[in-house]
């Protein structure tokens, strides 16, 4: 068997540390590791290499096919969307495919907790204060909100969406979820109110996640007067895609103090320099961190070698991904 | 009862936080004979003076109601019978002739505790995830992401907990879906609470704090727990490991956690200091791997008139001749921060 990886350098070293991939994980395999940002055609090194498995991250290439052939039996995706390195006909004609699978949505919904927990407790307002200002506290930094019996409204009821669930369960939260592509059974199993409509679930919520796929029927969903529509003082939380959000009217929304929230991610990344969102201090913002964290990456190095495992020895590869999941990938 | 007579001393927003209309007119329902001073009038016109003129059975008092004076000759002859101080420490409000002259006082006991709890998770997280200096690099610069993110999870992560009460309880319910590790050093809870909450003991501050990813720090200040955190202890946490104050900040040796920190292995969120407000050339303000409140884990505004509402049932139980509830004895008193 042979193992072709396509990881640069930062990626081989987070999700792979120390030496194991050199040596293939012991297994019997070859492993060949190729720097995406240093080659000159994919193409070419897999012509070379004949690999039966391609490992691969985001700085991975879209993967051609040769010869009218696909390019291996199986393409181990060690992070989540596929979309810019496979196209879907590739699935169609059976490759294997997986990814990180579910591993990382607990860590988004995690950041998704505290950037919530921080918008409530005008947190941004507090940083000036103490460590730009060299204050104490002020009206603005008082924490205005609690979690605790929250009305929380969770549009996009997949794996973030319900992980999310579980973590604020212990606050006692209404929990309120939308999301047309989910079953009735999918929604009483986790406890939470199934929404049918987009426009309740802005208006009624104290607190608004967003946790759905980009796909072209989602592209800015989330309108001006989905926002305008949210209760005075409501925190909007997105830990899913900027493109969902009509941003400038995030931004006049924020900055009127109609709403506050808690953002991990925007329309353009990395988030313009003079962006107007930079400064707002009803706003809490990390740099799309969500699902991005060292553990995390080693979580999801040892789900790709313990899949490549399972592949070698003929075993069920866990986490692949179907053409269906792939139409909802972003 | 018409002859009580009821004494607030709260700031304007104090009141209109803690006790809003419905139960401000409860209160003047319970007590008619109701005085409202403000913090400054007690000050303009001295405590004897408003005492003696008023002369209050009851008094309800907040964080800016001045200190009642170190006096025992005005203890025992105010005519006040009852204190009810809506927010939690009267250390500073009451000095310890009050109590020892019979004066009943309560607090918000416990009322609040799982507030404090949740400002507790979200240090923790936030503090893992470096967010403070994240969000701070976002809005007052043009930072993004670069290559190298020292981030963490909370998942599965070693917490210890210094200090089991009430506080500490509603943080291990908080974090019972992270499949997290809780120990805890608290030598005087039982070992039954510590089994009905699954937490671990640990024998001593030294095996806290070497074997947990972070230490939450809840001990309250008494003459032991001064300084009870040193440089040692500090330096006991695995690298890039996260400490976080929820307590009091006396209870830690300030200079040493700013010391430890500003080498870079450990991180820190914390919401209480040695001195407060936190002198503005502390160096802790400009330490990238720390985060700071500005003694904020307390109720947040909407949850202030929880307090309010347990404060208020605490004057129906003593009008009716019961007892109030979370009484700060002189014990109390004495262990409290």
């Amino acid at each position: 068997m042979r193992l072709l990886a396509f990881l640069n350098e930062e990626e081989r070293r987070t999700f792979f540390p120390g030496k194991a991939l050199d040596d293939a994980w012991g297994l019997p395999m070859t492993c060949t590791q190729v720097n995406p940002e240093s080659m000159d055609s994919a193409e070419s090194i897999i012509r070379e290499v004949k690999p039966d498995i391609i490992l691969g991250a985001w700085s991975t290439p879209q993967l051609p096919m040769i010869d009218g052939e696909l390019p291996a039996q199986y393409y181990c995706h060690v992070c989540g969307s596929v979309r810019r390195h496979i196209p879907r006909s590739m699935l169609e004609e059976g490759l294997l495919v997986s990814n990180w699978g579910s591993t990382v949505a607990a860590i988004v919904a995690e950041t998704a907790l505290m950037l919530a927990l921080g918008a409530q407790r005008n947190l941004t307002h507090c940083f000036y204060a103490i460590h730009v200002e060299q204050a104490w506290r002020k009206d603005d930094t008082a924490p205005r909100g609690t979690l605790y019996g929250a009305r929380v409204g969770i549009h996009g009821f997949g794996l973030i969406g319900r992980q999310l669930c579980h973590l604020l369960k212990p606050f006692g939260v209404q929990l309120n979820a939308f999301d047309p592509y989910q079953a009735d059974t999918v929604f009483a199993s986790i406890g939470a109110r199934r929404t049918d409509r987009l426009e309740e679930l802005y208006r009624d919520n104290d607190v608004v996640f967003v946790c759905c796929a980009l796909t072209d029927e989602t592209h800015g969903i989330i309108s001006r007067a989905l926002l305008e529509s949210m209760k005075p003082g409501a925190v909007f939380v997105n830990v899913a895609r900027g493109k969902l959000v009509d941003q400038q009217a995030l931004t006049d929304l924020l900055q009127s103090g109609h709403i506050r929230a808690g953002l991990d991610v925007f329309d353009n990344e990395p988030l313009t320099k003079d962006s107007p969102l930079r400064g707002q201090r009803n706003m809490v913002a990390t740099p799309h961190i969500g699902g991005n964290t060292a553990s995390a990456r080693i979580q999801a190095g040892e789900l790709a070698r313990a899949n490549i495992t399972r592949f070698l020895r003929g075993e069920t590869v866990t986490n692949t991904v179907n053409p269906e999941q792939y139409d909802m990938m972003t | 009862m018409s002859t009580r007579k009821i004494l607030v001393v709260l700031s304007e927003s104090e009141k209109s936080d803690f006790l809003p209309e419905p139960m401000w007119n409860e209160l003047k329902r319970l007590v008619p004979d109701l005085v409202w001073l403000r913090p400054e009038d007690i000050v303009e016109q001295s405590w004897a003076n408003v005492l003696g003129q008023i002369k209050p059975t009851i008094m309800v008092s907040g964080w800016k109601t001045p200190p009642l004076p170190d006096e025992a000759g005005l203890a025992r002859e105010s005519g006040l019978e009852y204190l009810c101080h809506l927010p939690g420490s009267v250390r500073t409000l009451v000095p310890r002739v009050w109590i020892e002259a019979g004066l009943t006082v309560s607090n918000w006991g416990s009322s609040i505790s799982h507030i404090v709890a949740e400002c507790g998770l979200m240090l923790i997280i936030s503090g893992l995830r470096r967010a403070g200096y994240w969000n701070l690099a976002m809005h007052n610069g043009p930072a993004w992401k670069g290559a190298d993110l020292d981030t963490q999870s909370i998942f599965g992560r070693r917490i210890g907990i210094h200090g089991f009460g009430a506080i500490g309880r509603c943080l291990v319910r908080l974090l019972e879906p992270f499949s997290v590790k809780i120990s805890t050093y608290s030598p005087s809870i039982p070992e039954s609470i510590l089994e009905e909450f699954s937490v671990r003991r640990s024998s001593s501050l030294e095996e806290l704090f070497s074997s947990n990813d972070v230490i939450v720090e809840l001990a309250p200040l008494t003459p032991e727990t001064t300084g009870i955190v040193t440089e040692e202890l500090l330096r006991m946490i695995p690298d890039n490991g996260l400490f976080v104050n929820l307590g009091r900040g006396a209870t830690v040796d300030e200079a040493a956690l700013e010391r430890v920190c500003a080498e870079g292995k450990l991180h820190a969120a914390l919401d209480v200091y040695t001195i407060e407000p936190l002198p503005a050339d502390s160096r802790l303000r400009s330490l990238k791997n720390v985060l700071l409140l500005p003694h904020l884990g307390g109720p947040t505004v909407d949850q202030r008139q929880t307090a309010g509402a347990y404060g208020l049932a605490n004057i129906e139980r003593y009008i009716r001749g019961e007892q109030p509830e979370s009484l700060v004895t002189i014990e109390i008193y004495d262990r409290a921060s």
